[in-house]
Protein backbone atom coordinates (compact mmCIF):
# COMPACT_ATOMS: atom_id res chain seq x y z
CA UNK A 1 0.00 0.00 0.00
CA UNK A 2 1.40 3.38 -0.93
CA UNK A 3 1.93 5.97 1.74
CA UNK A 4 0.68 9.35 0.59
CA UNK A 5 3.02 12.31 0.68
CA UNK A 6 2.87 15.84 -0.65
CA UNK A 7 6.51 16.92 -0.76
CA UNK A 8 6.69 16.54 -4.55
CA UNK A 9 3.54 18.59 -5.17
CA UNK A 10 4.61 21.52 -7.27
CA UNK A 11 3.45 24.39 -9.39
CA UNK A 12 5.52 25.45 -12.39
CA UNK A 13 5.33 28.31 -14.84
CA UNK A 14 7.60 29.32 -17.65
CA UNK A 15 8.03 30.53 -21.23
CA UNK A 16 8.69 28.46 -24.33
CA UNK A 17 10.08 29.86 -27.55
CA UNK A 18 9.83 27.54 -30.50
CA UNK A 19 10.45 27.75 -34.23
CA UNK A 20 8.67 25.23 -36.44
CA UNK A 21 9.20 24.47 -40.08
CA UNK A 22 7.11 22.16 -42.18
CA UNK A 23 9.16 20.61 -44.95
CA UNK A 24 6.33 20.39 -47.50
CA UNK A 25 2.63 21.01 -47.96
CA UNK A 26 -0.03 18.87 -46.37
CA UNK A 27 -0.71 17.00 -43.18
CA UNK A 28 1.75 14.23 -44.02
CA UNK A 29 4.69 16.55 -44.53
CA UNK A 30 7.36 16.18 -41.85
CA UNK A 31 7.87 19.03 -39.42
CA UNK A 32 11.06 20.02 -37.63
CA UNK A 33 11.22 22.36 -34.71
CA UNK A 34 13.69 23.79 -32.23
CA UNK A 35 13.53 26.11 -29.31
CA UNK A 36 14.31 27.00 -25.75
CA UNK A 37 12.16 26.88 -22.68
CA UNK A 38 12.46 27.60 -19.02
CA UNK A 39 10.35 27.41 -15.92
CA UNK A 40 10.24 28.16 -12.26
CA UNK A 41 8.93 25.30 -10.17
CA UNK A 42 7.85 25.69 -6.58
CA UNK A 43 7.68 22.45 -4.57
CA UNK A 44 5.88 21.72 -1.34
CA UNK A 45 9.27 20.45 -0.19
CA UNK A 46 10.82 23.88 -0.76
CA UNK A 47 14.40 22.62 -1.05
CA UNK A 48 13.40 21.09 -4.37
CA UNK A 49 12.15 24.39 -5.80
CA UNK A 50 14.18 25.24 -8.86
CA UNK A 51 14.74 27.23 -12.03
CA UNK A 52 15.11 25.18 -15.20
CA UNK A 53 16.24 25.92 -18.72
CA UNK A 54 16.60 23.71 -21.77
CA UNK A 55 17.20 23.69 -25.51
CA UNK A 56 15.31 21.21 -27.61
CA UNK A 57 14.82 20.06 -31.18
CA UNK A 58 12.29 17.69 -32.59
CA UNK A 59 10.80 16.02 -35.62
CA UNK A 60 7.24 14.92 -36.28
CA UNK A 61 5.90 12.78 -39.07
CA UNK A 62 2.30 11.83 -39.69
CA UNK A 63 1.89 8.60 -41.62
CA UNK A 64 -1.90 8.56 -41.83
CA UNK A 65 -4.72 10.63 -40.33
CA UNK A 66 -4.49 8.28 -37.36
CA UNK A 67 -0.78 7.63 -36.89
CA UNK A 68 1.91 10.14 -35.96
CA UNK A 69 5.51 9.79 -34.77
CA UNK A 70 7.22 12.43 -32.63
CA UNK A 71 10.94 12.48 -31.83
CA UNK A 72 12.58 15.02 -29.55
CA UNK A 73 16.03 15.67 -28.18
CA UNK A 74 16.56 17.95 -25.22
CA UNK A 75 19.44 19.20 -23.10
CA UNK A 76 18.89 21.22 -19.99
CA UNK A 77 19.97 22.14 -16.53
CA UNK A 78 18.19 23.09 -13.35
CA UNK A 79 19.27 24.99 -10.30
CA UNK A 80 17.45 24.07 -7.11
CA UNK A 81 17.57 25.66 -3.68
CA UNK A 82 19.37 22.55 -2.46
CA UNK A 83 22.41 21.40 -4.42
CA UNK A 84 21.31 17.74 -4.26
CA UNK A 85 18.42 18.63 -6.52
CA UNK A 86 20.54 20.65 -8.95
CA UNK A 87 21.89 19.14 -12.15
CA UNK A 88 21.88 18.82 -15.91
CA UNK A 89 20.79 16.21 -18.41
CA UNK A 90 20.36 15.18 -22.05
CA UNK A 91 17.29 13.31 -23.15
CA UNK A 92 15.83 11.62 -26.24
CA UNK A 93 12.15 10.82 -26.40
CA UNK A 94 9.82 9.18 -28.89
CA UNK A 95 6.02 9.15 -28.96
CA UNK A 96 3.75 7.24 -31.29
CA UNK A 97 0.24 8.68 -31.37
CA UNK A 98 -2.69 6.68 -32.60
CA UNK A 99 -5.98 8.55 -33.07
CA UNK A 100 -8.62 5.98 -34.04
CA UNK A 101 -11.18 8.80 -34.05
CA UNK A 102 -10.99 12.56 -33.72
CA UNK A 103 -11.95 12.21 -30.06
CA UNK A 104 -9.65 9.46 -28.87
CA UNK A 105 -5.88 9.37 -28.77
CA UNK A 106 -3.76 6.49 -27.54
CA UNK A 107 -0.01 6.79 -27.38
CA UNK A 108 3.04 4.83 -26.44
CA UNK A 109 6.16 6.62 -25.30
CA UNK A 110 9.80 5.74 -24.88
CA UNK A 111 12.82 7.68 -23.81
CA UNK A 112 16.42 7.72 -22.70
CA UNK A 113 17.98 10.21 -20.36
CA UNK A 114 21.53 10.70 -19.19
CA UNK A 115 22.46 13.10 -16.46
CA UNK A 116 21.97 14.01 -12.86
CA UNK A 117 19.18 12.50 -10.88
CA UNK A 118 18.33 11.85 -7.28
CA UNK A 119 18.52 8.46 -5.58
CA UNK A 120 16.79 8.09 -2.24
CA UNK A 121 17.96 5.77 0.54
CA UNK A 122 16.11 4.95 3.71
CA UNK A 123 17.95 6.35 6.69
CA UNK A 124 18.23 5.98 10.44
CA UNK A 125 19.48 8.35 13.09
CA UNK A 126 22.79 7.33 14.59
CA UNK A 127 24.89 9.17 17.16
CA UNK A 128 26.71 10.60 14.14
CA UNK A 129 23.48 11.88 12.57
CA UNK A 130 21.40 10.51 9.69
CA UNK A 131 22.96 7.50 7.98
CA UNK A 132 21.75 5.28 5.12
CA UNK A 133 20.53 1.79 6.01
CA UNK A 134 22.08 0.49 2.78
CA UNK A 135 25.85 0.79 3.18
CA UNK A 136 26.18 0.91 -0.61
CA UNK A 137 25.15 4.53 -0.39
CA UNK A 138 28.50 5.40 1.18
CA UNK A 139 30.09 4.73 -2.20
CA UNK A 140 28.11 7.51 -3.84
CA UNK A 141 30.23 10.54 -4.54
CA UNK A 142 27.51 13.11 -5.12
CA UNK A 143 26.01 15.57 -2.69
CA UNK A 144 23.50 14.18 -0.24
CA UNK A 145 20.98 15.46 2.21
CA UNK A 146 18.38 14.24 4.67
CA UNK A 147 14.91 14.89 3.24
CA UNK A 148 11.62 15.04 5.10
CA UNK A 149 9.71 14.56 1.87
CA UNK A 150 8.34 11.11 2.57
CA UNK A 151 6.74 9.35 5.50
CA UNK A 152 10.03 7.64 6.35
CA UNK A 153 13.41 9.28 6.85
CA UNK A 154 15.39 9.35 3.63
CA UNK A 155 18.76 10.49 2.45
CA UNK A 156 18.76 11.81 -1.13
CA UNK A 157 21.94 11.56 -3.15
CA UNK A 158 22.69 13.30 -6.38
CA UNK A 159 23.90 10.65 -8.82
CA UNK A 160 24.75 10.59 -12.48
CA UNK A 161 22.83 7.85 -14.22
CA UNK A 162 21.10 6.73 -17.33
CA UNK A 163 17.35 6.29 -17.25
CA UNK A 164 15.21 4.42 -19.72
CA UNK A 165 11.52 5.18 -19.75
CA UNK A 166 8.47 3.79 -21.45
CA UNK A 167 4.81 4.34 -21.02
CA UNK A 168 1.36 4.70 -22.44
CA UNK A 169 -1.33 7.32 -22.45
CA UNK A 170 -4.97 7.77 -23.26
CA UNK A 171 -6.24 11.19 -24.20
CA UNK A 172 -9.88 11.93 -25.00
CA UNK A 173 -10.66 15.26 -26.60
CA UNK A 174 -13.23 17.30 -24.72
CA UNK A 175 -14.49 19.59 -27.44
CA UNK A 176 -12.36 20.95 -30.23
CA UNK A 177 -9.76 22.79 -28.16
CA UNK A 178 -9.44 20.77 -24.97
CA UNK A 179 -8.13 17.37 -24.05
CA UNK A 180 -7.51 15.34 -20.93
CA UNK A 181 -4.53 13.02 -20.82
CA UNK A 182 -3.98 10.13 -18.43
CA UNK A 183 -0.40 8.91 -18.68
CA UNK A 184 1.58 6.12 -17.12
CA UNK A 185 5.37 6.10 -17.38
CA UNK A 186 7.89 3.68 -15.92
CA UNK A 187 11.43 4.93 -15.35
CA UNK A 188 14.25 2.42 -15.02
CA UNK A 189 17.35 4.10 -13.71
CA UNK A 190 20.65 2.29 -14.13
CA UNK A 191 23.68 2.97 -11.99
CA UNK A 192 25.21 1.82 -8.73
CA UNK A 193 21.80 0.95 -7.33
CA UNK A 194 19.32 0.49 -10.18
CA UNK A 195 15.78 1.41 -9.32
CA UNK A 196 12.39 1.69 -10.92
CA UNK A 197 9.90 4.44 -10.41
CA UNK A 198 6.42 4.71 -11.84
CA UNK A 199 4.60 7.91 -12.57
CA UNK A 200 0.93 8.42 -13.22
CA UNK A 201 -0.16 11.84 -14.37
CA UNK A 202 -3.41 13.48 -15.35
CA UNK A 203 -3.14 16.57 -17.55
CA UNK A 204 -5.56 19.05 -18.99
CA UNK A 205 -4.65 20.95 -22.14
CA UNK A 206 -6.66 23.80 -23.57
CA UNK A 207 -5.77 25.87 -26.59
CA UNK A 208 -7.10 29.44 -26.85
CA UNK B 1 -34.86 52.54 -65.71
CA UNK B 2 -36.91 51.60 -68.79
CA UNK B 3 -33.88 50.00 -70.34
CA UNK B 4 -33.34 47.93 -67.18
CA UNK B 5 -36.91 46.66 -67.19
CA UNK B 6 -36.68 45.86 -70.86
CA UNK B 7 -33.46 43.91 -70.33
CA UNK B 8 -35.06 41.97 -67.48
CA UNK B 9 -38.07 41.10 -69.63
CA UNK B 10 -35.88 39.91 -72.47
CA UNK B 11 -33.78 37.79 -70.08
CA UNK B 12 -36.92 36.23 -68.59
CA UNK B 13 -38.32 35.51 -72.00
CA UNK B 14 -35.07 33.86 -73.11
CA UNK B 15 -35.03 31.72 -69.99
CA UNK B 16 -38.62 30.60 -70.50
CA UNK B 17 -37.93 29.63 -74.06
CA UNK B 18 -35.19 27.17 -73.10
CA UNK B 19 -35.74 26.12 -69.51
CA UNK B 20 -37.97 23.14 -68.87
CA UNK B 21 -37.94 23.39 -65.15
CA UNK B 22 -36.16 22.07 -62.14
CA UNK B 23 -34.53 18.73 -61.53
CA UNK B 24 -34.81 18.02 -57.84
CA UNK B 25 -32.14 15.62 -56.60
CA UNK B 26 -32.91 13.94 -53.28
CA UNK B 27 -29.91 12.23 -51.74
CA UNK B 28 -30.12 9.56 -49.07
CA UNK B 29 -27.52 7.38 -47.48
CA UNK B 30 -28.14 3.63 -47.08
CA UNK B 31 -29.94 4.26 -43.77
CA UNK B 32 -32.26 6.78 -45.41
CA UNK B 33 -30.71 9.90 -43.89
CA UNK B 34 -30.18 12.96 -46.11
CA UNK B 35 -26.67 13.65 -47.41
CA UNK B 36 -25.56 17.27 -47.13
CA UNK B 37 -22.80 18.93 -49.17
CA UNK B 38 -23.22 16.71 -52.21
CA UNK B 39 -22.94 18.40 -55.59
CA UNK B 40 -25.53 17.27 -58.11
CA UNK B 41 -24.88 18.33 -61.68
CA UNK B 42 -26.18 17.62 -65.14
CA UNK B 43 -23.92 17.31 -68.16
CA UNK B 44 -25.69 18.00 -71.45
CA UNK B 45 -25.29 15.08 -73.87
CA UNK B 46 -26.56 17.01 -76.88
CA UNK B 47 -24.04 19.80 -77.04
CA UNK B 48 -22.40 21.34 -74.03
CA UNK B 49 -23.43 24.89 -73.19
CA UNK B 50 -20.88 27.54 -72.33
CA UNK B 51 -20.31 28.23 -68.69
CA UNK B 52 -20.22 31.82 -67.56
CA UNK B 53 -18.08 32.38 -64.47
CA UNK B 54 -19.24 35.10 -62.11
CA UNK B 55 -17.61 38.48 -62.47
CA UNK B 56 -16.92 38.70 -58.73
CA UNK B 57 -14.79 36.12 -56.94
CA UNK B 58 -16.38 33.55 -54.69
CA UNK B 59 -15.28 33.77 -51.03
CA UNK B 60 -14.36 30.80 -48.86
CA UNK B 61 -14.05 32.19 -45.34
CA UNK B 62 -11.83 30.85 -42.57
CA UNK B 63 -13.09 31.42 -39.05
CA UNK B 64 -12.52 29.64 -35.74
CA UNK B 65 -9.69 27.81 -37.50
CA UNK B 66 -12.07 26.07 -39.88
CA UNK B 67 -13.18 26.68 -43.44
CA UNK B 68 -16.71 27.94 -43.09
CA UNK B 69 -17.89 26.19 -46.25
CA UNK B 70 -17.13 22.50 -46.54
CA UNK B 71 -17.98 22.13 -50.24
CA UNK B 72 -18.07 24.97 -52.77
CA UNK B 73 -19.19 24.16 -56.31
CA UNK B 74 -18.07 26.64 -58.98
CA UNK B 75 -17.78 26.70 -62.75
CA UNK B 76 -14.51 26.73 -64.67
CA UNK B 77 -13.03 30.20 -64.83
CA UNK B 78 -14.25 31.28 -61.42
CA UNK B 79 -11.92 33.15 -59.10
CA UNK B 80 -11.95 32.34 -55.40
CA UNK B 81 -10.68 34.41 -52.48
CA UNK B 82 -10.00 33.10 -48.98
CA UNK B 83 -10.74 35.77 -46.34
CA UNK B 84 -9.12 34.95 -43.01
CA UNK B 85 -11.37 36.17 -40.19
CA UNK B 86 -9.23 34.58 -37.50
CA UNK B 87 -6.65 36.33 -35.39
CA UNK B 88 -4.05 33.75 -36.38
CA UNK B 89 -2.39 33.25 -39.72
CA UNK B 90 -3.45 30.60 -42.20
CA UNK B 91 -1.63 29.04 -45.12
CA UNK B 92 -4.18 27.84 -47.65
CA UNK B 93 -3.01 25.35 -50.24
CA UNK B 94 -4.05 22.64 -52.65
CA UNK B 95 -2.04 19.88 -54.24
CA UNK B 96 -4.98 18.55 -56.24
CA UNK B 97 -4.39 17.91 -59.97
CA UNK B 98 -7.22 20.28 -60.94
CA UNK B 99 -5.54 23.18 -59.14
CA UNK B 100 -2.25 23.41 -57.32
CA UNK B 101 -1.64 26.61 -55.39
CA UNK B 102 -0.67 28.02 -52.06
CA UNK B 103 -1.22 31.30 -50.30
CA UNK B 104 1.56 31.45 -47.71
CA UNK B 105 0.98 32.70 -44.20
CA UNK B 106 -1.47 35.55 -44.20
CA UNK B 107 -4.07 37.18 -42.05
CA UNK B 108 -6.95 39.51 -42.86
CA UNK B 109 -9.91 39.51 -45.12
CA UNK B 110 -8.14 40.23 -48.39
CA UNK B 111 -6.28 37.35 -49.94
CA UNK B 112 -4.94 36.60 -53.36
CA UNK B 113 -7.69 35.47 -55.72
CA UNK B 114 -7.10 32.07 -57.27
CA UNK B 115 -8.39 31.21 -60.74
CA UNK B 116 -9.82 27.71 -61.01
CA UNK B 117 -9.40 26.98 -64.70
CA UNK B 118 -9.74 23.19 -64.87
CA UNK B 119 -12.68 21.00 -63.92
CA UNK B 120 -12.43 18.54 -61.06
CA UNK B 121 -12.33 18.28 -57.30
CA UNK B 122 -9.84 20.43 -55.39
CA UNK B 123 -8.98 19.67 -51.79
CA UNK B 124 -8.13 22.70 -49.68
CA UNK B 125 -6.06 22.61 -46.54
CA UNK B 126 -4.22 24.88 -44.16
CA UNK B 127 -0.56 24.00 -43.76
CA UNK B 128 -0.57 25.29 -40.19
CA UNK B 129 -3.79 23.71 -38.96
CA UNK B 130 -3.88 20.23 -40.44
CA UNK B 131 -7.45 19.53 -39.35
CA UNK B 132 -8.78 22.28 -41.64
CA UNK B 133 -10.15 20.83 -44.84
CA UNK B 134 -12.62 21.97 -47.49
CA UNK B 135 -13.36 21.23 -51.11
CA UNK B 136 -13.94 23.19 -54.29
CA UNK B 137 -15.66 21.26 -57.03
CA UNK B 138 -14.99 22.88 -60.40
CA UNK B 139 -17.64 22.18 -63.02
CA UNK B 140 -17.75 22.60 -66.77
CA UNK B 141 -21.53 22.66 -66.82
CA UNK B 142 -23.77 25.49 -65.64
CA UNK B 143 -26.40 23.06 -64.31
CA UNK B 144 -25.55 22.21 -60.75
CA UNK B 145 -26.65 22.60 -57.14
CA UNK B 146 -25.43 21.56 -53.71
CA UNK B 147 -27.53 19.62 -51.25
CA UNK B 148 -28.47 21.28 -48.01
CA UNK B 149 -28.99 19.67 -44.63
CA UNK B 150 -32.19 18.16 -46.02
CA UNK B 151 -30.22 16.33 -48.72
CA UNK B 152 -32.06 18.15 -51.50
CA UNK B 153 -30.53 20.02 -54.42
CA UNK B 154 -32.58 21.78 -57.06
CA UNK B 155 -30.87 22.13 -60.42
CA UNK B 156 -32.71 24.90 -62.15
CA UNK B 157 -32.82 26.11 -65.71
CA UNK B 158 -32.17 22.92 -67.64
CA UNK B 159 -33.36 23.18 -71.22
CA UNK B 160 -35.17 20.24 -72.72
CA UNK B 161 -32.79 17.45 -73.69
CA UNK B 162 -30.69 14.52 -72.57
CA UNK B 163 -28.26 14.79 -69.66
CA UNK B 164 -25.95 12.70 -67.57
CA UNK B 165 -26.82 13.36 -63.96
CA UNK B 166 -23.88 12.94 -61.60
CA UNK B 167 -23.48 13.38 -57.88
CA UNK B 168 -20.16 14.16 -56.20
CA UNK B 169 -19.23 14.29 -52.55
CA UNK B 170 -15.76 14.42 -50.96
CA UNK B 171 -16.36 11.06 -49.28
CA UNK B 172 -18.23 9.38 -52.08
CA UNK B 173 -17.61 5.62 -51.98
CA UNK B 174 -18.55 4.92 -55.61
CA UNK B 175 -19.24 7.07 -58.66
CA UNK B 176 -22.89 8.00 -59.17
CA UNK B 177 -24.24 8.81 -62.60
CA UNK B 178 -27.40 8.17 -64.53
CA UNK B 179 -28.95 9.37 -67.75
CA UNK B 180 -31.72 11.87 -67.49
CA UNK B 181 -34.17 13.21 -70.05
CA UNK B 182 -35.61 16.61 -69.34
CA UNK B 183 -38.94 16.95 -71.04
CA UNK B 184 -40.62 20.14 -72.03
CA UNK B 185 -43.38 19.57 -69.53
CA UNK B 186 -41.73 20.39 -66.24
CA UNK B 187 -40.00 19.37 -63.08
CA UNK B 188 -38.63 15.96 -62.17
CA UNK B 189 -37.36 14.41 -58.96
CA UNK B 190 -34.43 12.03 -58.82
CA UNK B 191 -33.81 10.04 -55.67
CA UNK B 192 -30.17 9.07 -55.40
CA UNK B 193 -28.66 6.63 -52.93
CA UNK B 194 -25.28 7.92 -51.76
CA UNK B 195 -22.80 5.80 -49.84
CA UNK B 196 -20.08 7.77 -48.08
CA UNK B 197 -16.75 6.70 -46.70
CA UNK B 198 -16.21 7.51 -43.00
CA UNK B 199 -15.45 11.14 -42.21
CA UNK B 200 -11.87 10.88 -41.04
CA UNK B 201 -10.10 14.09 -40.12
CA UNK B 202 -6.97 14.89 -38.24
CA UNK B 203 -7.51 15.42 -34.55
CA UNK B 204 -7.76 19.06 -33.60
CA UNK B 205 -7.61 18.88 -29.81
CA UNK B 206 -4.23 19.82 -28.28
CA UNK B 207 -1.88 17.40 -26.62
CA UNK B 208 -0.74 17.77 -23.03
CA UNK B 209 2.85 17.06 -24.11
CA UNK B 210 5.28 14.22 -23.62
CA UNK B 211 6.37 12.57 -20.42
CA UNK B 212 9.08 14.33 -18.47
CA UNK B 213 11.48 12.99 -15.94
CA UNK B 214 11.35 14.47 -12.44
Amino acid sequence: MCTPFSGLDNVAVGPRLEVRHKLDLGPFAPTVYAGIDGRLAGFDDSERSKAEGAVFAGYSQRFTEALQLLLEGRAGSYDARQTVFTGSYARLAATLNWDPTERWRFAVTGGWRNGDTVAGYEAYRSPMGWEPIDPGAYALAGAWRYVPTFSKPFLDYRVSAQTWSYGAEISPAVGRNTSVTLRFTRFETLGPDPYISDEVSLSLAHKY
Amino acid sequence: MHRLIAAALIATATLCAHAAGVVRVVTKDPSGKPVADAVAYAVALDGAPQVQPPSEPVAIVQKDQEFQTYVTPIVVGTRVVFPNKDTVQHHVYSVSPAKKFEIPLYIGESSASILFDRPGPVTLGCNIHDWMVAYVFVLSTPYYAKTGADGVADIAGLPQGRYRLEVWHPRLAAKIERELVVAESGDTTQVVSVTLRPDRRIRRAPDAGGADYK
